[in-house]
Formats: structure tokens, sequence, C-alpha cells
């Protein structure tokens, strides 16, 4: 999938993957690989600023690191960022059902 | 910093902390992709051109980052208006003479009154978070107005002549006009920026 397919539910997938775990923004951008079987060409740099406006929103905390002699800036899901995920879940849940009904008529 | 960090960074316009930390982070996972693909055994060259073009274009990712820049920029300059016009606004009536003014000079002071009421909206909604699109710029435009109405009234009021005597001692009188002239042009100071920051297209 595309960038322009999944600019939208960015914030959505980061915070999906935050769930799992705190992880910095290098740790995420592999995650998203991984779990979507390499189907997600994103431009990796996007990433970075997107968790930086989900801090903005409350939906996670970064804080600064050093591990290994690298600096990293490692986040964490807060409560209202699960709030956000359960409700980013269900629309697109409600989104596939529409798209499916309407593309299967 | 790499070529890739540094044509990211280039146009960026905003706090200067904020700016340095966001391009900080941005190049250690940079470097920590270029690291990784050195590790299967790229040499250092192919390593930073593949890993630029997984990150991908400079621009498309440093207009992500100023999008974060002008919000941060909103929000300060938009506390900047909420603690100085409430101050200011006291430290002007202070100013004002005993007895009756003149029609002409309650009308400046409502003009006022009126610029700084709308600049006290507009930040109090940016930091409400109820005003996100082109936050930056609108905060700076209304500091900008605002200051220059209260400015202009009141050189069009100590014209008129009509203010009356202060009823303040010269100590009094000499710390309200430094107080004054500090919130004026930390409000200018900061809407200037907000406008500049808002205006940045990349």
């Amino acid at each position: 999938m595309d960038a322009d397919g999944i600019h939208g539910q960015l914030d959505t997938l980061i915070l999906a993957t935050l769930k799992r775990g705190e992880a910095h923004g290098y740790a995420i951008i592999a995650a998203l690989r991984e779990t979507s079987g390499e189907q997600l060409d994103l431009p990796s740099g996007t990433v970075y600023p997107a968790l930086r406006r989900l801090e903005r929103s409350g939906y996670v905390e970064g804080k600064w690191t050093q591990a290994g002699g690298r600096r990293r800036r490692v986040y964490a899901i807060t409560a209202e960022g699960l709030i956000a995920l359960a409700k980013g879940r269900a629309d697109w849940l409600a989104l596939r059902e529409v798209m499916a009904s309407v593309l299967g008529a | 910093m790499s070529d890739y960090v540094a044509s990211v960074a280039a146009p960026l316009r905003g706090p200067r902390r904020l700016r340095a930390d966001m391009v900080a982070e941005l190049g250690d996972g940079f470097e920590e992709a270029v690291a990784e693909r050195e590790a299967a055994g790229l040499g250092r060259d192919r390593a930073l051109a593949e890993a630029a073009a997984e990150f991908g274009e400079p621009r498309l990712v440093a207009a992500e980052i100023q999008r974060e820049l002008a919000a941060a920029q909103a929000r300060r300059t938009a506390w900047t208006l909420l603690i100085a016009l409430p101050a200011l606004t006291i430290m002007w009536d202070l100013f004002g003479g005993d007895g009756e003014p003149a029609l002409a000079v309650v009308l400046l002071a409502r003009l006022t009154d009126l610029a700084t009421a709308s600049a006290f909206t507009v930040a109090a909604l940016v930091v409400a978070g109820r005003l996100e699109r082109r936050a930056a710029a609108l905060c700076g435009a209304a500091g900008l107005v605002q200051i220059t109405v209260a400015l202009g009234c009141s050189a069009a009021i100590s014209a008129i002549g009509a203010s009356g005597p202060p009823g303040l001692d010269p100590a009094s009188w000499w710390w309200l006009s430094a107080g004054s002239a500090v919130g004026a042009a930390w409000i200018a100071v900061s809407a200037v920026r907000a406008l500049r920051v808002g205006r940045t297209a990349i």
C-alpha cells in the first residue's frame, strides 16, 4: 500500500504499534514494516513528525534516552492514546464494511 | 549531519529548541537506518542513498515537521497574548487621568479594547485547541493588529491631550511606562515570529 493510501491511517497504525510496548521512531518504522508483511511503502521520515503530533494531542509521551552509545527518543502510549486507538480501529472497521458492501454490490 | 538531514532541516522555521530536537531525532533515526544497511554489507554511499530513499523526499518530511513547528509557535504566541494583554490593559488603565474623558478619547479607548478582545479570543481558541488551521499566522496577525491599534490610539490620545494629568507619582509613572514598553515589545516580537513561521511554505 502506498503513502497516499495510508496517510490518514498513520496515527492509528503508530498507536497500535505502541500498544505492544514503548519504542523509538526507527523501531516503530521497523515494526510497521514487519507487521504489514513489507506491504507498507511509507516515507519513514514522516513517522517522526507524526509522533510529535500524537504527543501534542496527548496520545503518546516521548522522552530522550541513552542506550549503547545511541541517543533515542522513546515513546509510550497514554490512556488517551488507547481511547484514540480504539476509535481509530472502530472507524476503520466501519469504513471497511461500507467499502465491502459497496464494492460487493 | 548527513546531506539528507541537512536538506530536511534547511527550510524549517520555528522555535529553535524544538526545531533542533526534531532534527536530532530524525538524524538519529536516519543514522540507524544507514547503520542497519552497513551492517548488512553495503558501502557507506549506497547505505546513505538507500536510507534517504526509505525516509522519503526531504521536502515532504520537512513540510510535516514544519506543521508541528508552526503549531508550537502558535501556542507560544497565544500564551504570550494571554499573559501580556491583560497585564497591558491594567497598566494602560492606570495611566488614565481623573475626570470625564472626551468622546474621542472614549472611542479610541474602545477601539483598543476591541482589538485586545479579538486578539485574546484568537489566543484562547488556540490554547484550547479549538483553532488549529493557520493558527500561527492568525495569532501573529491578531497580536500585530492589537499592538498597532493600541499604540496608535495611545499616540492619538496623547496628541489630543485630553487624558488629563495622571494621578501618578514620577516613580510609578516610570515603572508603568517601562512595563508597557516591555509588554508591547514582547507581544510584537512574538507576533512577528508567529507570522513568519505561519507563512513558511514548504
